[in-house]
């Protein structure tokens, strides 16, 4: 587990440039697919035939960074946040751009965004032009490593569930459904990616694997998702109110294969499901969440558990 | 009027927040007599259609929300406290001290509670409640609690409804029952009479979430217009000028940018001609109803929307006149008898 | 004096009643395109063929309406409330000449005189406090000439000044509406889609059907887009400036662009010699997103006229980035296929 998802948070993906992620994403299930292609956005779709409706799960690509607006007279580079990100969580980060130039984010006082900067060391603006152009982006440098049964990395949300969605085709034998794997962009700027994918595919059922955040922690949030629990069943968040008959399928699924699971109730937060709730003549929509801690940051945590729960439990829907 | 009130009794009865009114099947009942058929949808619509005499006419969809503000249990403390959160719509000033009634395995009563006045210092007093300093106390030990009720069970609010003076009706969910009660008391003033126009009835889900049964109605239906009931505030102490009507005043028929001017003017043409009383409400912009979603779907589709005054929206104690509903019955009724809007 | 442009952003074009506007649009282009519709919520769609069929839908897209004001209360002494349709700070209201209604009544936003504001005392205004006056005695002569929902325009005039310099009303987006009736005038290198859509300034509706019905796989939305080149601070980012040409965005608060079409213009621009430049911020937003979403999906760029005062009486634009973008957004055309 920890060896893929190493390789998975090592090719950078900031949302809207997706591709090296999707490159490598595509290569590890191309054996497991009858088809594999991407639309216009950057979705990737694999699909899997079987009898049965057409179910889609989504796992969103793309993970939170930053994007070079202008270079000031000096020489740092001003950047703007793509999706979620706090300087107060992430300040005095390593970044690396998209060509490979390495820097530092640096958050002023007040933590607003508006003050924030990449230090690349140049000389002045000249310089910096010369080394990264603008509308390149940056991601946060991070580790991947072990500890107990937790994994520890950057971009957690949600290479995790990408993993999970890797692993299910992988695994997958019966296939008890027109299985529609989405690989999606631009989750972390307003659930673009799924809305697009959503539309083409018009699913009878969408679930999502994603992360959602845990209470378990001092500071954490006001849920009852916890570390090693399970794989949690969205009920709602702030995109979406997940179809009760998804919610059951999947609970009396889990009690019949012993497969530990909890709820998730998020009143923040949204997921590519929300975009797809929204679509066509009405989609069944659930949630096979994950629960991390110190969501948005750098430096994310999860429980192998929970993502082996996760896995059967998708591997169970798509086989029943 | 007795008609409207009966509807608006039986409806507001019924438990349906945001999500889960695919539960229901006493609102589907009431309509049923009153269509040539009628079924439910993936997403929680109910839809109801009443074929044109004629073929080839063109469709008409009537959309009112079924769906009711809620919350959500979050969390159920070691006490047997339940920790909520906002599923749709409620904000924490109606909150505290309301009955509620949570629906689980078995639907417990509770009440919201907070900390008495004497415990709390004089700074925090100053202050609003938040949300997530409530809990729900269902009287049961923790225990009992957790057999019977699950995080990510809905709660909603218990009162019934009751009559004021001067045909006036307070409750919950009023917002939007008093919108299908009016379909459903239009629907039998032209149960008679043939119509010239496919006309579809749609009770949506999700409208105090984020629209997504009208839109999935919509897509479905692809109707040629539509127009939407819904509830607007009414005038009470404090609301500000322009922003709400005088309960009594008729239909409030929204005028805006969004909203399609054929389908609008027509409707007031209609309450001019059979002495309706209405009033013009002005929306700078989208309207924050379900005609906001319909009115861009697909190819674009011209939509109206004609609202109730409601006093003290998304609380128990929301207060609307049956006048008023009657007056919009009345509107609808002859708006569809006489085939919809006429465009230029 | 550019007349067309002058024409274009004297007519009135709230959104939602963008009637006018699209009359004069619809006769001018009518000689040159293949079919034209108007959608149910009022979206222009012209298309004209060219030397070429396109092998899938290429739309090009400016909105036609702009900002504007909307009656919403006629008070006792005849004065007129109102709120903005389309965002417009009211700070730069007080004192400014608007026409009200189809009949383009004319009224003045009254202001306290200064005599009576202590110093110390101003208030920033709100709308909710600011009123129109059109002369009426009392609210039932003002029901006479105007009803609530009657929308309400600036009464600015066109005029042309300093080094290529033109101020007017509405150049957000009648600079884009004028730039795509150029480019329909000349030979198209394929088949293309033509789209003046309505009620961006309320969230991008038009675009919603016109994508629907277009369903373009391919789109370039010409926009005005607010130059903020008046500050003076160097740490301050400008966003974009006058007189250096279109701008293209990599990344705003509606879409992150198709990477391969941001590279494709800036590409073209240098190989045709044209001024353009990047948008140095991520702020605003237009179609683009509703587009780029809209159905399954669509490969999106923006070319933007700078314009400084955006939303207001008063917008200034560069009569030679109007032209740059023009011939930016004829040169992208023909490269990209």
């Amino acid at each position: 587990m920890i060896n893929q998802l190493k390789e998975l948070v090592s090719k950078k993906s900031v949302s809207g440039n997706e591709r090296v992620v999707a490159s490598y994403i595509k290569e590890q299930i191309l054996p497991y697919a009858d088809k594999v292609y991407e639309d216009a956005l950057g979705n990737l779709i694999a699909v899997r035939r079987g009898e049965g409706p057409k179910v889609m799960v989504m796992a969103h690509m793309d993970e939170i960074g930053l994007v070079a607006t202008f270079a000031d007279d000096k020489g740092f580079i001003r950047v703007s946040a793509v999706g979620g990100v706090h300087p107060q969580k992430t300040a005095g980060r390593p970044v690396i751009f998209e060509n490979g130039v390495m820097g530092v984010f640096v958050a002023g006082k007040e933590q607003k965004m508006s003050d924030c900067y990449i230090d690349i060391g140049a000389k002045d603006q000249r310089d910096a032009l010369s080394r990264i152009e603008i509308g390149m982006t940056a991601s946060f440098v991070t580790e991947t490593f072990e500890t107990g049964e937790k994994i520890v990395s950057g971009a957690l949300d949600n290479r995790i569930g990408c993993f999970c969605l890797i692993e299910a085709l992988k695994r997958l034998k019966n296939c008890s459904c027109e299985f529609y794997a989405v690989f999606t962009v631009q989750e972390e700027v307003g659930l673009r990616g799924a809305k697009v994918s959503g539309f083409e595919i018009a699913p009878e059922v969408a679930l999502a694997v994603d992360v959602t955040l845990s209470g378990d922690h001092p500071e954490g949030a006001d849920t009852s998702a916890s570390l090693g629990k399970g794989c949690a069943i969205k009920m709602r968040d702030r995109s979406a109110i997940c179809s009760r008959e998804v919610v059951e399928d999947l609970e009396n699924l889990a009690a019949r294969k012993g497969i530990p699971i909890q709820r998730d109730v998020l009143s923040s937060g949204g997921t590519d499901i929300g975009s797809v709730q929204l679509l066509g003549k009405g989609v069944q929509v659930g949630g096979l969440s994950i629960p991390i801690r110190y969501c948005h940051s750098a430096i994310e945590m999860a429980d192998r558990k929970d993502v082996e729960a996760t896995i059967a439990l998708l591997l169970a829907y798509l086989e029943k | 009027m007795k008609n409207l009130q009966n509807y608006l009794f039986k409806l507001c009865g019924e438990c349906l927040p945001s999500g889960f009114e695919r539960e229901e099947k006493s609102v589907e009942a009431l309509l049923a007599p009153l269509v040539d058929e009628v079924h439910k949808d993936s997403c929680g619509n109910i839809i109801g259609c009443r074929k044109s005499a004629f073929g080839n006419a063109k469709k008409i969809m009537l959309d009112a929300h079924l769906d009711e503000i809620g919350l959500m249990v979050t969390k159920i403390d070691d006490a047997g406290f339940i920790h909520f959160t906002n599923l749709a719509g409620f904000s924490p000033i109606a909150l505290p001290a309301s009955s509620v009634m949570v629906k689980g395995k078995r639907n417990l009563s509770g009440v919201v509670a907070t900390l008495p006045p004497h415990l709390l210092s004089a700074e925090e007093r100053k202050k609003p409640i938040e949300m997530k300093k409530m809990v729900i106390d269902v009287g049961y030990p923790a225990e009992t609690v957790r057999e019977l009720i699950k995080v990510g069970d809905p709660i909603i609010l218990r009162q019934g409804c009751a009559e004021l003076l001067n045909d006036r009706i307070t409750g919950k969910a009023l917002d939007n029952r008093a919108g299908v009660a009016v379909i459903l008391d239009m629907l039998t003033t032209l149960q008679k009479m043939p119509l010239a126009m496919d006309l579809y009835v749609v009770f949506s889900a999700g409208e105090e979430f984020s629209g997504f049964g009208a839109l999935n109605a919509a897509m479905e239906i692809a109707p040629d217009e539509a127009v939407v009931i819904d509830v607007t505030h009414g005038e009470s102490g404090g609301t500000p000028r322009g922003k709400a009507f005088p309960l009594g005043c008729g239909a409030v028929i929204g005028v805006a940018p969004i909203l399609s001017g054929a389908v609008t003017d027509r409707l007031k043409e209609m309450a001019k001609q059979y002495v309706i009383p209405y009033e013009m409400e002005p929306i700078n912009g989208r309207t924050g109803t379900n005609s906001d979603q319909i009115a861009t779907s697909r190819c674009g589709v011209p939509t109206g929307l004609v609202s109730i005054p409601l006093r003290y929206m998304h609380s128990g104690c929301e207060v609307a006149d049956l006048k008023d509903l009657k007056a919009v019955s009345d509107l609808l009724s002859r708006y569809v008898n006489r085939g919809g809007a006429r465009y230029e | 004096m550019n007349k067309e442009l002058s024409y274009l952003t004297s007519l009135f074009g709230a959104s939602g009643s963008e009637s006018d506007v699209r009359q004069a649009i619809i006769s001018e282009i009518r000689p040159h395109c293949d079919s034209l519709e108007v959608d149910r919520l009022g979206n222009i769609i012209a298309f004209k063929k060219g030397i070429e069929p396109a092998p899938f839908p290429v739309m090009l897209c400016a909105h036609m309406d702009e900002v504007a004001l909307m009656v919403t209360s006629i008070d006792k002494d005849g004065s007129l409330g109102f709120e903005s349709v389309g965002g417009i700070d009211p700070r730069i209201l007080p004192g400014t000449h608007v026409v009200i209604g189809k009949k383009k009544y004319h009224g003045v936003i009254g202001v306290l005189a200064p005599h009576f504001v202590k110093d110390g005392e101003e208030k920033v205004p709100k709308m909710k406090d600011l009123y129109i006056d059109i002369g009426a005695k009392d609210q039932e002569d003002a029901e006479n000439y105007v009803a609530v929902g009657d929308l309400i325009g600036f009464d600015t005039a066109y005029q042309e000044f300093g080094e290529d310099l033109v101020r007017a009303k509405a150049l957000d987006d009648r600079a884009g509406c004028y730039i795509l009736l150029n480019i329909m005038k000349k030979p198209l290198p394929f088949d293309t889609y033509f789209v003046f859509s309505v009620m961006e300034e309320i969230g991008c509706l038009g675009a919603r059907t016109a994508a629907f019905a277009v369903q373009p796989q391919y789109a370039l939305i010409i926009e005005g887009t607010t130059a903020g080149d008046i500050h003076t601070e160097t740490d301050q980012s400008a966003v974009c400036r006058l007189g250096r040409g279109p701008v293209v965005s990599f990344m705003d608060n509606s879409a992150i662009y198709d990477r391969e079409l941001y590279r494709l213009v800036m590409k073209t621009a240098k190989e045709e010699n044209i001024p353009v430049q990047a948008k140095e911020a991520v702020a605003g937003g237009n179609e683009s997103g509703t587009v780029q979403r809209a159905l399954g999906g669509c490969r999106v760029i923006a070319l933007s006229v700078p314009c400084r005062y955006i939303h207001s009486p008063v917008s200034v634009a560069n009569l030679k980035d109007i032209a740059h973008c023009e011939e930016l957004a004829y040169a992208l055309l023909k490269n990209l296929l």
